[in-house]
């Protein structure tokens, strides 16, 4: 990379920074390592009743966790100065309900393959970003 | 806006100190066993924060909330970990355990040539003056419901 950039002829060159793509089954170990991390967060609640985590922040970052009634999750990582993220992963429940519940091909608790799932959980994650609200 | 608890672990893990001010729930598993998770699910969540970081900046955990309670984690870079649970719409907390860091433990701790580094803490002033700190501060006002 060093020759790239000491290289004068590939100038100007545009670098994007951001962090490496994981990987599929990093994700799913990650969010497996989540859940038990939530479920003892309600244990050791020093109030009656505490649902588990629903923000956790660092400087970096923050993420939310929405529990739905059925116990599926739906997490987000933004940047701690984004707005409305609530709402964002309501919205994302409604289309997960709409377009993988009730796809007859889909099968329950298996990785969700269907193209206008994705288009409008993309829309939904622009127009987010763009307005720092969703507009749902 | 109350503070509910707080528990200081020292570098390996062990609980030398908890303090409780407003405690709903009884406690379902003796208070060795409750440290002991607690200091597990710590553990586990800075090197989940760790992974899932979307920058390289391993700031680690600073708080976490759920609908009732919000649990804040002050560690020093000597691996002394301040952890607090308050109500959510404390203000304010980190700044709390930073003077806690800085005004009593190092004042009545380490200056403390009775107080030996890896032990529970025993000392009545610190306690004392602990209590005051934390009653002082903005997250502590009258104890709501």
């Amino acid at each position: 990379m060093h020759r790239v950039l000491e290289d004068p002829e590939q100038y100007p060159i545009s670098l994007k920074f951001g962090w490496p793509k994981l990987s599929t089954n990093e994700k799913i170990f990650l969010a497996s390592m989540f859940y038990p991390l939530f479920a003892i967060a309600s244990q050791l609640s020093p109030e009656p009743r505490s649902s588990g985590i629903q923000v956790l922040e660092t400087a970096s970052y923050q993420l939310h966790c929405f529990q739905t009634l059925t116990g599926v999750k739906f997490l987000a990582v933004v940047d701690p100065r984004q707005t409305g993220v609530e709402a964002l992963l309501r919205r994302l429940h409604e289309l997960y309900a709409d377009f993988a519940l009730k796809n007859p091909f889909y099968s329950l608790e298996m990785p969700i393959r269907c193209e206008l799932f994705d288009t409008h959980v993309r829309s939904a994650l622009e127009s987010a970003e763009k307005l720092g609200v969703a507009n749902v | 806006m109350t503070v509910y608890n707080l528990y200081i672990y020292n570098r390996a893990g062990t609980l030398i100190y908890y303090q409780e001010w407003s405690r709903k729930k009884p406690m379902t598993m003796s208070l060795e066993e409750e440290s002991r998770l607690l200091y597990g699910m710590l553990f586990s969540l800075k090197s989940f924060s760790n992974r899932i970081s979307p920058l390289d900046v391993q700031e680690g955990v600073q708080c976490y909330t759920t609908n009732k309670y919000k649990m804040t984690l002050f560690e020093t870079p000597t691996s002394l970990k301040f952890v607090c649970n308050t109500d959510v719409n404390a203000p304010g907390v980190n700044e709390m355990l930073q003077k806690l860091y800085t005004q009593v433990y190092v004042e009545y701790v380490i200056r403390n040539p009775e107080c030996k580094p890896a032990e529970p803490i025993t000392s009545e002033l610190f306690k004392a003056k602990l209590d005051e700190t934390v009653r002082m501060s903005p997250a502590f006002s009258s104890k709501a419901a």
